[in-house]
């Protein structure tokens, strides 16, 4: 095997940086590529100390964001724009998509919603260890990553992470490993079934979840399927009366985190992908 | 069982129906009318420039926003699209509505802006945003075009790069201009605009 691994650009936006030497010692426990600009710090976890060919090892990308700033969701927002990674990994490595933990509603003056992250935020990615990846051996991942952190003002900021991992055969977990399974277990995951129930008024969805504190919703396509997301889409109790915008005599689909509070203040979010339906008749799904 | 076999075809759904957001002022709407100030104290009327033939272009603008530096400084997208049509009877005002006390706010700082991005049209300022919120302005940068017939005919983006220093592929704006220029419509009359948001009172 070659000792000097070839990077694979993943993104479309992932800049040339060369070849990449993969080699080299390094030293377990080292410190966590971590990088600051302006507001905001970020930095590279695994879950796993060394990579397993064949495997797939746990990325945590986490964002420390200082107070009174915030960082942008990837679904819906009328302002800003989403971090971004472009990941460069070994030759024959695969990368997964980003999971994103749910947002909070951010309303400015002017009626502007934006669905924001504060204080800290992992985003979490999987990456299949290439199966042929020299045991012995180091790998390298480096990823270039981008932000617009806003708070009254707005400014971009970016860092350039770098981790090596050393390929073997079996790898413990790290100290972030805990972290990052609790991160992956508040991921919003597809509702229980009956939990949500959906009816239709014409171009109106009424959402309901028998017995929550308070609904919020925050979608997910940019194509606009709600007519007034900043007045419907979040209400206390177990209603959300959504307003939907009707094209050809259809609405939706709907796609996005429902997050439903208990009466102890606690959150759960799941994910919705309610299909388009036709407006004229009147429908009541589930329970 | 209909529940499970509909969640299935959500996805294709998803993707056939898809359609442009509707985040500001929509095309076709009549164009409210404004008189606003500029940074040297000139009167800027909408009804006027209507009057006189002209095409008008509208841009939200705060000069402390990352993606109207990206505009007027890396690039100079805003400047160079106004030159190619300036000479076809078409008028670029930049709007500003920052409230008092909000970033980008005031005469001075949106007159050293016109200095130092080497604007070639003026920044009216609107501190009480009652343009803005006419318009539907949530976004700086937010374009709109402005038809002779006083109709909105363009909402939306520049262009497609909604990153804050990127360069954008495709300018929606000078392609909708050169529609209208030429008597049409443009073909993409929405796009859902990108940037700051607009710094209006609390």
């Amino acid at each position: 095997m070659p000792r000097r691994a070839r990077p694979l650009a993943l993104s479309l936006l992932a800049p040339l940086l060369g070849s990449l030497l993969a080699g080299g010692c390094t030293r377990e426990g080292g410190p966590t590529p971590a990088a600051r600009d302006g507001a905001v710090e970020v930095a590279l976890l695994t879950a796993e100390k060394a990579a397993v060919p064949g495997r797939i090892l746990t990325l945590g990308w986490r964002f420390r964001i200082d107070e009174g700033w915030h960082l942008y969701w990837h679904g819906v927002s009328d302002t800003g724009v989403p971090p971004s990674i472009a990941l460069t990994l070994p030759a024959g490595w695969e990368a997964g998509p980003l999971r994103w933990p749910a947002p909070v509603r951010h309303v400015s003056p002017g009626d502007i919603l934006d669905h924001v992250y504060v204080g800290e935020v992992v985003l979490l990615q999987t990456v299949r260890v290439a199966a042929d990846a020299p045991l012995g051996g180091v790998a390298e991942i480096r990823a270039r990553v981008d932000w617009l952190a806003c708070s009254e003002n707005c400014s971009p900021g970016s860092a350039e992470l770098r981790l090596t991992l050393p390929v073997e055969r079996h790898a413990g977990p790290t100290p972030d490993a805990d972290a990052l399974t609790r991160v992956f277990q508040g991921l919003p995951q597809p509702p229980p079934e009956g939990l949500v129930s959906f009816a239709f008024e014409g171009a109106d969805l009424t959402v309901a979840v028998p017995g929550a504190g308070r609904l919020e919703f925050y979608p997910l396509d940019s194509c606009g399927p709600l007519v007034a997301p900043l007045a419907d889409a979040a209400a206390d109790g177990g209603t959300l009366r959504l307003r939907l915008r009707e094209r050809d005599g259809r609405v939706g689909p709907l796609r996005g985190i429902l997050c439903v509070r208990g009466g102890d203040g606690a959150a759960r979010c799941y994910e919705l992908n309610h299909p388009a339906a036709p407006v004229a008749v009147s429908v009541k799904e589930g329970p | 069982m209909r529940r499970a076999t509909i969640l299935t075809l959500s996805g294709a759904l998803a993707l056939l129906l898809a359609v442009p957001a509707l985040a500001a002022l929509a095309p076709g709407a009549k164009a409210p009318d404004f008189d606003l100030v500029d940074t040297a104290g000139r009167h800027h009327s909408l009804q006027k420039y209507l009057a006189d033939g002209q095409v008008v272009v509208l841009e939200w603008f705060n000069p402390d926003c990352p993606f109207i530096v990206k505009h007027h400084k890396l690039h100079r997208t805003m400047d160079a699209t106004f030159a190619a049509v300036k000479e076809r009877g078409v008028v670029w005002l930049a709007i500003n509505s920052s409230a008092a006390g909000k970033s980008g706010h005031g005469v001075e700082r949106n007159a050293k802006a016109v200095e130092e991005f080497g604007m070639t049209f003026p920044v009216l300022l609107d501190p009480t945003g009652a343009t803005g919120k006419a318009y539907e302005a949530r976004n700086t940068p937010t374009v709109f075009v402005i038809g002779r017939d006083g109709l909105v005919a363009y909402a939306g983006a520049i262009d497609d790069d909604p990153s804050p220093q990127n360069a954008g592929k495709t300018n929606h704006v000078a392609a909708a201009l050169a529609a209208v220029l030429d008597g049409g419509k443009p073909a993409v009359a929405e796009t859902k605009p990108y940037g700051c948001s607009v710094k209006y009172a609390d």
